[in-house]
């Protein structure tokens, strides 16, 4: 939808003057936002068209700095996650037609809200038995939230989440993942995704750092990888990380042989002969951008990999993720990484879990199998991750979120698996401004539809914006019409 | 309209005396609250209004557009009550309570948000100060809807710096606001930059040092239309062309596409050619949009309607038309249709209905593909093209935008918005040459049909000679196959003829009716004789596999056989069951040979005979001598992209919004040179950079110099700007710096994962909405959806991938080794007049790597860092451990690929 693809990435009329070129951190920080390299537009450039732009600050006070989004790929189960519903066990094998709840089913406005990539993909709702409850559950903590005997050490946590139980989505295919971080149905095209957004409002919290980072397996290269910035630019886009200390950054490291020492040289000299063109065009504020875009590069490739090695952490703090045990160690060792990563100073840190292209908690099929394994590798890193976080006094100032891009069907589908519901789902959110330990928002009786305080997804993004301290609407690019439903509302409900 | 709104603005100027004393004597601070400012807080909110109350129209009577007119108020009197918000009809409207109609009405936008109704509020008790304002004037007077007419090219002082016409426009601009223009720039640099922007790729070191040796203006000239004829120019500018025309390789999956369409390469290979050829601008316009109706026969002139191919959408044919139009639109006319489907333009003179009438152009076609040479199968080749498919079909407004309200009360005949004139007299529909509507009939077609059906009755023969007699079940099949295919390619041939007949001899007088009909009689005939063969193969092929599941090759043990007997008698039951079906199917085809009429099948599908001539009479009127917007849109384009930054900003939209250009003579001057002059892209081209203009040195004479105070935007042109290269540039000099870029032009596209290794143009690569090359990416690649100007965005990952790249490490490695080879051999021939020495020494290595990399020479200051960079590698441990040959030439090595990442090489200076 970009209308005007190109922007200039920096202020022609914000260009400072001096020429000595001897950056400091300082310096690059106010080059790349405070100065207006976020700006998307150039005014000069583009006569016609209104200016704007985000200050590189919050608009107002805010309640946390950071984010933490964590989000599960293949669509986890609301049932057998944050939503238990023991009814389901009740009328097991029955069809919907065949139980009270018919009515609710059927003739709810809300069954409108589905928008197919592939048309009747999925099951047919009324023809499908409800198949029980497949696993057991418990009321936690103070809201008696009742969460499966999947998520045991998350059982434990149950006072520092706010629990959303009631949200809803249009897609009903994977493309939903990108509709979770974007707002928009894939079908409408690629737009930008709240990393992006969040990346483009604030400005930098460490000048060594790209400020939004994506870390696990990427949604399929539909829209960018769930890490596209859109009509912001690619300057807004996450940044790829692997949390691999070998390469953990898209050309970090030299693809053929150069050593350190021969790269040093060659920085050298490069920074060198940029300088000398930089007297023969001294007001040059692309030049000027570039050597320092070297700089951020020439920093980055260093300071990365050892963000990414584990030795100076202490063994609790290890085992606290999960490193010592082999089924929870990948997860583990990227909710370390994240949580380093925040701690150093990124803003928005997206971390997917779930290898293949629609992900692993896409049950279809072996669901218990499947699901169980999927929830042990993450239960006891992301507990592990919310008590270093706390430990740390990191959870106030971070927003962290789990997700997932649609719940699960209270029909089976074949044998043994539920089929992609995107009519009800859970999602949680801890940490600054968000209420712990609160219920907020529900499902009818058998799980189908949100009915209670329901929550399209932006709703997300707009509690996110919130706490951060921005306005999106002041955001808005002009020419970039966004509807009311890309804003959402904040959940006011679980914010302090 | 107009009476109407003379008398008005009479009434207004009248009341607005009236008012404006009232507002200003009843200035109150009510409530305590802080002032609020009529210009900057409230006319933000009105803004959204003015499309329905403005000067575009005027509903209810009312304007909100200037503050006297709001006092003025409408039919139901003044829409506000100074001191009074209470008793304001403006706030009754926008909140919904009271009498008048909730505003904006359902559906034509947001309602106001409760901070916005305060604010009104509190303005209008706090006795709704403002100043009169002007009032916006009609827009049919808008700049860019008047005719284009050619400015007289203004006299200039310094004469001397105006070449031509270009160099008067902006010098006159430049002397009437002071500014100095910038010196010329170095040659070398000037060099470097027509290369690139004329063929996107550097000068070769020979033709700088060529250059260098004499730089004067009729070798810069001779360059330039060297340039211009070189196929390079249309792969270059093509892709230029191509962002605005939206070009997208197929998406969606293989076997069900979604968007686009398979072959539409051969549109961008249109493209290049067009581009090449010189083909006038019109002449393109026309091809894209109607080269079906314009030249229906010709398979080459058909591949331009892969504009239209190419908004070709699976799911939704209404989401399809729209981005149709609206691209349509922003491309060649620079006017925005996209709100306009749902309600009002909000900015511009363009209504609701005319929206539809728009799309009605757009309404009867549809999109196929025509088979091209000897291929039989269009999932391998053909060309994409557009035809009227849907001769009646009707195009109703869709009440606000949505496809499932069609107001079927009244139907929409094709038409331009009337601001923009119209399209003179009826459309005409035409009828089409038979080849054209029947494609299958065109002789290379038949010939090809015929050749494959030889080619299956051969091989079904050469698999009857070969079957054993032993094998009695297995040779029936064969020989019922072989005779099958036989009765079909018969068939095949008395269909033609049937064809034929009907279609191509219509107009001979010795071949009546009767005969048509006998051929008719003659393929029905053969047609139902081949599908009783067929069904007798069917037969035969049933009866051995019933055969063989009777007695299955080799015995089992065991639970397996147990299994097998099982399955074995599924396979019986399944094998009786086909063939009492198939001989079922053989008694049918043979009572249908019986009873065989005239009815056969086409041997291709015949479409409709005729066109409507709607898209061929609208891109006519777009390329008219009087449309006032084609030119201008396309001739900015192509100055924007020679200098770096454009004459009018909003790329696509030349709507009320955008104001009159600074440079509007100058857009008019080559908009009128570009349409008298035959739409020739390759004459502005000759007219932008042969100006002094594009000749200027791109920085500024100091950090100080006062003109980056006076204009720091360098709105005025005082200077060249500085762009960087797109990113096919990219990829595209790295090879063509390795001397191995492949000139080979045309073709399918190549698949992505070959591009690292590949050494074919950019252009030449997959390029799809889900499948780019990765490095373009990272380069600001064009938005396949909509890309009317590229970015050139300045980031680290760009730095990563310029540093550590697998195909920059590379490509400087190669890079390296040409030079060396380059310089040894000109060291043997003497052609430096300095063959002292086998091999070059490294300051001739490094002057050679900053001719070849950034086309220039080196200074003594560079050359001076590159040794102590030099004598820095080589005291390294890893250096010093090297033969002297390999430390050698890793050293230059580095040097390269310092020199690729150096700002001067990713710029066009």
């Amino acid at each position: 939808m970009s209308h005007d693809c190109k922007t200039h990435s920096f202020s022609r009329r914000g260009f400072l003057s001096d020429v000595g070129m001897g950056f400091t951190g300082m310096a690059l920080a106010s080059m790349l936002h405070g100065d207006g390299v976020a700006k998307p537009l150039d005014a000069g450039a583009n006569v016609g068209i209104h200016g704007g732009g985000p200050l590189g600050q919050p608009h107002f006070a805010p309640k946390a700095k950071r984010v933490i989004w964590l989000m599960m790929r293949g669509g986890v189960s609301h049932f057998e996650s944050f939503d238990p519903k023991p009814v389901l066990s009740r009328y097991a094998g029955k069809t919907i037609s065949e139980t009270p709840y018919e009515e609710h089913v059927t003739n709810s406005p809300f069954a409108n809200n589905l928008r197919e990539q592939i048309a009747n993909n999925v099951i047919k709702t009324n023809q499908a038995k409800i198949w029980p409850m497949q696993v057991g559950y418990e009321h936690c903590g103070r809201s008696g939230v009742g969460i499966t005997d999947w998520f045991p050490h998350l059982k434990r946590c149950a006072d520092e989440i706010a629990v959303i139980r009631s949200m809803w989505t249009t897609d009903n295919n994977h493309g939903a993942q990108v509709q979770l971080l974007s707002g928009r149905h894939l079908l409408d095209g690629c737009f930008p995704t709240i990393g992006a957004w969040i990346h483009y409002g604030l400005g930098t919290l460490n000048d060594n750092l790209p400020q939004f980072i994506s870390i696990g397996p990427p949604i399929s290269r539909q829209c960018f990888e769930g890490l596209g910035s859109g009509y912001l630019g690619p300057e807004h886009a996450g940044v790829r990380l692997r949390v691999d200390p070998d390469d953990p950054l898209a050309y970090a490291k030299p693809e053929l042989d150069v050593g350190p020492d021969e790269q040093e040289i060659r920085a050298a000299l490069l920074g060198k002969l940029n300088r000398l063109t930089a007297v023969e065009y001294p007001n040059d504020p692309a030049l000027r951008a570039r050597i320092q875009s070297y700089e951020l590069a020439f920093r980055m490739q260093r300071v990365v990999p050892g963000l990414l090695r584990f030795d100076s952490e202490s063994e609790p703090t290890r085992r606290l993720y999960g490193l010592d045990e082999d089924i929870t160690r990948p997860f583990g060792q990227q909710l370390l990484a994240t949580r380093r990563l925040a701690e150093q100073g990124v803003r928005f840190i997206q971390v997917f879990h779930g290898e293949g292209g629609s992900g692993e908690w896409d049950g279809h099929s072996k669901f218990v199998e499947t699901h169980k394994k999927a929830a042990a590798k993450v239960d006891r890193p992301i507990a592990g991750l919310i008590k270093d976080l706390k430990q740390r006094g990191l959870l106030e100032e971070t927003i962290l979120l789990w997700t997932t891009e649609f719940g699960r069907t209270p029909g089976v589908q074949g044998a043994d698996g539920r089929d992609h519901h995107n009519y009800g789902f859970s999602i949680w959110m801890a940490g600054g401004g968000v209420k712990p330990g609160v219920v907020h928002g529900a499902t009818d009786e058998i799980g189908f539809h949100a009915v209670e305080d329901r929550h399209y997804v932006t709703d997300i993004h707009a509690t996110v914006f919130q706490l951060l301290g921005l306005d999106p609407r002041r955001l808005e690019i002009p020419g970039r019409k966004r509807l009311a439903i890309d804003y959402g509302n904040p959940i006011t409900d679980i914010m302090v | 309209m107009n009476t109407t709104q003379t008398g008005g603005v009479r009434l207004w100027l009248i009341a607005s005396f009236v008012f404006c004393w009232l507002g200003n004597g009843r200035a109150s601070e009510e409530a305590g609250s802080e002032r609020v400012d009529y210009i900057s807080q409230i006319k933000p909110i009105l803004e959204r209004c003015y499309g329905c109350h403005g000067a575009l129209r005027q509903r209810a009577g009312l304007r909100l557009d200037a503050a006297q007119l709001i006092r003025e108020g409408g039919d139901s009197g003044p829409a506000i009550e100074p001191g009074q918000s209470r008793e304001s009809l403006l706030i009754e409207a926008v909140t919904g309570e009271g009498f008048v109609e909730r505003m904006p009405p359902d559906g034509d936008g947001e309602l106001l948000e409760a901070e916005q109704i305060e604010l009104l509020k509190a303005w209008i008790d706090q006795g709704a100060l403002a100043q009169d304002e002007v009032v916006p004037p009609d827009p049919r007077f808008h700049w860019a809807y008047q005719r284009i007419s050619r400015p007289e090219v203004p006299a200039v002082r310094d004469s001397a710096w105006a070449r031509g016409p270009v160099d008067a426009f902006l010098g006159s601009v430049h002397e009437s606001r002071d500014i100095r223009p910038s010196r010329p720039a170095r040659p070398e640099a000037l060099l470097r930059r027509v290369y690139l922007d004329l063929v996107g790729l550097p000068p070769s070191r020979e033709q700088l040092n060529e250059f260098l040796r004499d730089p004067n203006d009729q070798a810069y000239e001779a360059i330039v239309d060297r340039l211009l004829a070189n196929p390079r120019y249309g792969e270059r500018w093509g892709r230029h062309w191509m962002d605005i025309w939206r070009y997208s390789d197929w998406f969606g999956l293989p076997n069900k596409i979604r968007h686009s369409h398979r072959h539409i390469w051969r549109w961008r290979d249109w493209i290049i050619e067009s581009m090449n050829q010189d083909k006038g601008y019109d002449r393109m316009v026309v091809e894209m949009l109607a080269g079906d109706e314009l030249d229906p026969t010709n398979s080459d002139t058909l591949r331009g309607t892969g504009f239209l191919a190419r908004s070709w959408y699976l799911y939704n044919r209404n989401t399809w038309l729209a981005d149709l139009v609206e691209h349509t639109g922003k491309a060649f006319l620079g006017i925005t249709f996209n709100c306009v489907r749902c309600h009002e333009h909000k900015y511009d003179p363009i209504t609701h209905e005319e929206y539809y009438r728009f799309r009605a152009f757009f309404e009867p076609h549809d999109i196929r593909i025509d088979l091209v040479g000897s291929e039989t199968d269009p999932v391998k080749d053909g060309v994409p093209r557009a035809y009227d498919a849907d001769l009646q079909a009707k195009t109703y407004l869709f009440v606000r935008g949505q496809e499932e309200q069609p107001d079927k009360s009244r139907e929409y005949a094709p038409g331009v918005p009337a601001v923009l004139g119209s399209t003179d007299g009826t459309i005409e529909s035409a009828s089409l040459p038979v080849d054209s509507y029947f494609p299958s009939l065109r002789p290379e077609a038949r010939n090809a049909l015929i050749a494959a059906a030889d080619v299956a009755v051969d091989s079904a023969a050469e698999e009857e000679r070969k079957v054993s007699s032993e094998q009695p079940l297995e040779t029936r099949v064969v020989r019922a196959r072989l005779a099958h295919l036989i009765a079909n390619r018969e068939a095949l041939k008395a269909r033609f003829a049937a064809d034929q007949a009907k279609y191509l001899n219509t107009e001979l007088d010795d071949l009546d009716a009767a005969s048509v009909e006998n051929f008719a009689r003659t393929a029905a005939r053969a047609e139902r004789h081949a599908a009783v063969l067929e069904a007798e193969f069917d037969v035969a092929l049933a009866e051995k596999t019933l055969a063989k599941a009777k007695s299955p090759d080799g015995e089992q043990a065991g639970d397996a056989a147990a299994t097998d007997e099982k399955k074995r008698r599924k396979a019986i039951a399944d094998a009786e069951t086909k063939l009492s079906a198939t001989a079922k199917s053989l008694n049918e085809a043979k009572s249908a040979l019986e009873s065989a009429g005239s009815e056969y099948t086409h041997v291709g599908k015949v479409y409709p005979s005729s066109t409507t001539g709607r898209r061929l009479a609208l891109a006519r009127w777009m390329t008219r001598r009087d449309n006032p917007l084609a030119a201008r849109v396309a001739v900015n384009h192509i100055w924007t992209r020679h200098f770096g930054a454009p004459l009018v900003g909003s790329m696509y939209d030349f709507g009320l919004r955008t104001k009159r250009p600074i440079h509007h003579d100058l857009l008019d001057w080559l908009a009128a040179e570009f349409m008298e002059g035959g739409w020739s892209m390759k004459s502005i081209h000759r007219q932008l950079v042969l100006s002094n203009a594009y000749r200027m040195h791109s920085g500024s004479d100091g950090a100080s110099d006062p003109r980056l105070k006076t204009d720091p935007d360098n709105l005025l042109f005082w200077r060249m700007n500085p762009r960087r290269m797109e990113a096919e540039l990219v990829r595209d000099t790295l090879i063509y710096l390795t001397g191995k870029l492949n000139s080979t032009m045309r073709g399918a596209e190549i698949p992505v994962v070959e591009a690292d290794d590949g050494t074919r143009r950019t252009i030449y690569y997959r390029y799809a909405r889900d499948d780019q090359i990765k490095l373009l990416t990272i380069f600001d690649a064009p938005n396949v959806d909509d890309c009317y100007r590229r970015r050139d965005s300045i980031v680290p990952q760009q730095a990563l991938a310029m540093t550590n790249s697998k195909l920059v490490l590379t490509r400087a490695r190669e890079v390296a080794a040409r030079l060396v080879a380059d310089l040894s051999a000109a060291k043997t021939v003497g052609v430096r007049g300095e063959a002292d020495r086998d091999l070059p020494d490294e300051t001739q290595v490094m002057t050679a790597a900053f001719e070849l990399v950034l086309s220039r020479r080196p200074t003594p200051d560079e050359l001076s860092v590159c040794h102590e960079a030099l004598e820095r590698y080589e005291a390294l441990e890893s250096a010093q451990a090297l033969s002297p040959e390999l430390r050698r030439k890793r050293a230059r090595e580095n040097l390269v690929h310092v020199l690729l990442n150096h700002n001067d090489f990713i710029t066009i200076r």
